[in-house]
């Protein structure tokens, strides 16, 4: 999973931690609990904020000498680095408050809002990206299109999405105007959705990266970047170590005046359960995603203020469609009725799960406006039931007959196997104990095989499996358009289609419910991605839709909702029926907005 | 142990120095000395009273399981969150997905006795083993044991196990407590061969190499039942080990959740926030209440066998001698625990 920000980032695989950090793992794992919340964190933050204030006294007026303290979750900061392009041992949480992003899209509101940009504009197979005026590296120098242009180079070595599309790029009219010239005309939201996704920054700071235009993807993929850290953001790289990150307020940011703090601090904690004692004890200020059940947030201090937020990513069933019995869509369906949605939802948080109200491979809030009229007929699947009739009808059909209580097949092999799942993902883990629980009630004859994260992903991906926990959606504000859910299912380039879903075209009952309709989906769906006419792209989506419906690459449970975190006893913090608080982070986004300041 | 004069002397062999016996007679001696002398010492005894029944409802609760007179644990089977007593039918309450607590810990307890077992007689049986040959044979024998010992007690334990368990994934309970206790047998078997070198030498011992007793014969009759207070004692030390670690292990998510276990259940209430709320606090205490029930009969009913197998309490106890020892309620007791 290459995307932080839209990855399973609320639960911590212990297993997989300690299966990658071996003996030191465990004592950390071990050690973490006790040694989190004696206070250092506090003490040491005071002791940086002396630092922090020393080289900022210059501040504009009005700047409260004072830090805001959050976490990384993502390991110790002195392993850290600030390179969004080498994956491994990058900090996000780090990264995005040192590097403006080009866009975000606001949950809120559902539209998207520009940042470093001041303008972008899609015309024919050109789209055209102006940055702001005043966007600057915190050295003073301006931002310029040679920056974003090298940035964009650097990505296409390494197979950024943005080059799906993208045949091209170079400078516009002037040094703030930067050209991407696609392959074919493409749907602006498509090239929207990618150029405003996750964690997508501006970083490409040329005295840095210069050299690595002639070097080789590997090259870049492994520089750490943690010297001479120079960013365009709200805050500025001041020093790391095993403890925190230390950051300041960035001068030269084209909103300082909006930020009247000296400094941010981002301390290391381990696991959620570090997160939610710091969030408790007052340890910590602001928590940029962290999972917390319901009988923790129930304790938490009246300041903390939680911001849940659309995840668009969500717990569902994958089927090996080379399996005899579940590559066969009646068994697909059966399945789908007797899985009670509603109840996974309630047994794994009622609070952060949503359960999609219908099978139809797109995010469970955006079905009925992306579906309209023909919403009405999409089968259910029985969304807070399990429709044992039907299922059962399904499996007879199908040739399947039930014998002591477990259906079999003709040669008396129980309707069953193996269901993988995720160790260490607790939530989904309970989730997958109530569907194998429901499953089983119902006939079926299901064993969990709870696997740790390389070998879960390499189940897949080695097709060795029958059925399995699996998201369902490729998560983030680019899963809100149908175009990335509905392709990505039936491709699933995160286990490189290991579900077999089979290409070409497939056969299913009419929409209208009279016959049949033949379509390629794959193709169908890829069509979108060149197409600007907004009607034939929701024809499209919703033909689509059906045949997922019917068909079932997967099977969609639920949804999912991050919980971000504020604190407002030392912290002015905007309404909570503020739009800007849509925006992933609210702890990122909402001091450049002057929403979260210092209280005078 | 302490090792007195009285004891240099085989109390098994009291009963067989008797000639000409019937093989009723030789039956009725078997029982009585192996089985009813023994049940009474232990049974005079408040530890090893409490001790079995703790372990016997252990035992029964495992036998509710495997005849499935309880219901199994499932999701959505009970109301979310029901407290301690607040449905009978679901007396230790529920969990955040509506599983039955006291079905969690009831299924758990055969995989867990199992465990903790296999774990323990792996453990004390290589020791036994390895320590009484060792300290028997001496020489070359003894040099190649104590150096593989000494080899594996050089291996930090608990990453080992961590890394095995990593590696193998371990369902089947029988080899997850022997994976437990894949180097607990070292220390022990060192610490076996000390006592077996002091019991080698004893003139019983002795007399019987000089008979031409046959080695086997001589370490199984005159050298064990010498060793097994220790060994008791250690076994119970094995068996609480296998239990704590597998927990933790569980806990800890480096052991696979598949399997029920009452460490998962503790994973799950920690991470479910039972740690911060009463309302959920029972989530926490039932299976923790499990473990220290199942630690504690463990510890007493092993502190009871020690009369057992100690000679003199033992014979004074059976009314066979009278001892001359003043402190007559704790002389035997080993004060290891």
């Amino acid at each position: 999973m290459s995307n932080a920000t839209d990855d399973y980032s609320d639960v911590i695989s212990r297993r997989r931690f300690v299966q990658l950090t071996g003996v030191s793992g465990a004592a950390a794992l071990a050690g973490c609990g006790g040694s989190s919340d004696d206070g250092g964190s506090t003490e040491s933050s005071d002791g940086s904020t002396g630092d922090s204030s020393s080289t900022d006294s210059q501040g504009g007026s009005g700047v409260i000498d004072t830090t805001l303290t959050g976490a990384t979750n993502n390991g110790v900061p002195s392993n850290l680095h600030v390179n969004p392009m080498a994956t491994q041992n990058y900090d996000w949480i780090a990264g995005n408050h040192l590097f403006e992003r080009f866009a975000a899209y606001n949950f809120s509101t559902q539209e998207f809002e520009l940042a470093g940009l001041s303008d972008w504009s899609f015309e024919g197979t050109t789209v055209t990206l102006t940055l702001r005026d005043d966007l600057a590296w915190d050295t003073g120098d301006a931002v310029t299109a040679a920056d974003v242009i090298l940035q964009f180079r650097l990505m296409k070595k390494t197979g950024a999405t943005l080059w799906d599309f993208a045949e091209s790029v170079e400078q516009g009219e002037d040094d703030k105007t930067v050209v991407i010239n696609l392959e074919r005309p493409s749907n602006p939201e498509i090239i929207k959705h990618t150029l405003a996704n996750g964690d997508l920054r501006i970083h490409g700071y040329r005295p840095v990266y210069e050299e690595f235009l002639d070097k080789d993807a590997a090259a870049i993929q492994q520089f750490a970047w943690e010297e001479d850290i120079h960013g365009n953001g709200p805050f500025s790289f001041e020093s790391k170590n095993d403890q925190a990150w230390t950051l300041s307020r960035n001068d030269e940011f084209y909103d300082a005046d909006n930020i009247n703090f000296t400094g941010y601090e981002l301390l290391n904690r381990q696991d959620n359960t570090a997160l939610q004692q710091g969030l408790m004890g007052g340890g910590l200020d602001v928590v940029t995603s962290l999972f917390a059940p319901p009988k923790i947030v129930a304790n938490f201090p009246d300041r903390v203020e939680e911001v849940t937020l659309p995840a668009k990513w969500g717990y569902g069933v994958l089927f090996n469609h080379d399996d005899e019995h579940f590559g066969k869509r009646k068994v697909r369906q059966a399945v789908a009725h007797v899985i009670n949605r509603q109840q996974v939802a309630d047994n794994a948080g009622p609070r952060t799960k949503d359960p999609a109200p219908k099978v139809t491979g797109i995010a469970p809030a955006d079905q009925e406006s992306w579906l309209g009229d023909a919403y009405g007929n999409f089968e259910g699947y029985g969304m807070d039931a399990t429709q044992s009739e039907k299922a059962a009808s399904l499996l007879r059909d199908a040739g399947y007959s039930k014998s002591g209580g477990t259906w079999q097949d003709s040669n008396g092999n129980a309707l069953g196997g193996s269901y993988v799942t995720p160790a260490g993902w607790t939530d989904w883990t309970t989730a997958t104990n109530t569907v194998v629980d429901q499953l089983n009630a119902f006939g079926f004859d299901f064993e969990i095989n709870s696997l740790p994260g390389g070998d879960y992903f390499g189940a897949y991906i080695e097709s060795n499996f029958t059925m399995g926990a699996f998201y369902w959606l490729p998560g983030g504000a680019r899963s809100s358009f149908p175009y990335f859910p509905l392709r990505w299912q039936m491709t699933n380039p995160d286990i490189d289609g290991g579900h077999n879903f089979p290409e070409g075209d497939h056969t299913v009952p009419a929409m209208d419910g009279s016959g049949e309709m033949t379509l390629n989906p794959l193709e169908e769906i890829q069509s979108v991605a060149t197409t600007q006419d907004e009607a034939a792209v929701s024809e499209t989506v919703t033909r689509v839709a059906w045949h997922h419906n019917q068909t079932l690459p997967m099977l969609g449970l639920v949804g999912k909702f991050d919980q971000s975190w504020l604190t407002d006893a030392e912290w002015d913090v905007v309404s909570k029926d503020d739009a800007a608080r849509g925006v992933k982070w609210p702890s990122h986004w909402l001091p450049k907005q002057g929403k979260l300041s210092a209280t005078k | 142990m302490k090792h007195t004069e009285s004891e240099s002397v085989d109390w098994r062999s009291e009963g067989s120095s008797a000639p000409d016996l019937t093989t009723g007679e030789r039956a009725r001696e078997l029982y009585e000395e192996r089985i009813r002398t023994p049940f009474l010492v232990a049974w005079a005894d408040w530890r090893t009273r409490l001790g079995a029944l703790i372990i016997g409802g252990y035992l029964l609760v495992a036998l509710v399981a495997v005849l499935g007179l309880w219901r199994e644990p499932s999701t959505s089977q009970a109301p979310r969150y029901l407290m301690l007593f607040e449905n009978m039918n679901y007396p230790l309450g529920t969990t955040a997905s509506g599983t039955d607590l006291a079905a969690l810990i009831i299924h758990s307890t055969p995989d867990i006795l199992l465990m903790i077992t296999a774990g323990a007689v792996w453990a004390t049986g290589v020791a036994v083993a390895i320590g009484t040959l060792a300290g028997y044979k001496g020489g070359r024998v003894d040099r190649t044991l104590m150096s593989v010992s000494d080899l594996v007690m050089a291996i930090p334990g608990l990453p080992l196990v961590i890394i095995l368990a990593v590696t193998l994934n371990p369902e089947n309970p029988i080899l997850l407590g022997i994976i437990i206790n894949i180097s607990y047998w070292a220390g022990l078997g060192r610490s076996l061969r000390s006592q077996v070198l002091t019991i080698r030498e004893n003139d019983y011992v002795e007399a019987s190499r000089t008979m031409g007793v046959s080695t086997p014969r001589i370490i199984v009759k005159d050298i064990i039942p010498n060793l097994m207070p220790y060994v008791t004692v250690n076994f119970v030390f094995a068996a609480r080990y296998v239990m704590f670690a597998s927990v933790g292990l569980y806990f800890l998510g480096v052991l696979p959740y598949s399997t029920q276990n009452w460490g998962v259940t503790l994973n799950f209430a920690y991470s479910g926030g039972a740690l911060f709320s009463w309302s959920a606090a029972h989530w926490l205490l039932a299976p923790m209440v499990a473990i220290m029930g199942l630690s504690l009969g463990l510890i007493l009913l092993g502190q009871g066998m020690d009369r057992v197998f100690n000679p003199r309490v033992r014979t004074r106890m059976a009314g066979e001698s009278k001892s001359t020892a003043t402190d007559d309620e704790d002389a035997g007791v080993t004060e290891v625990l």
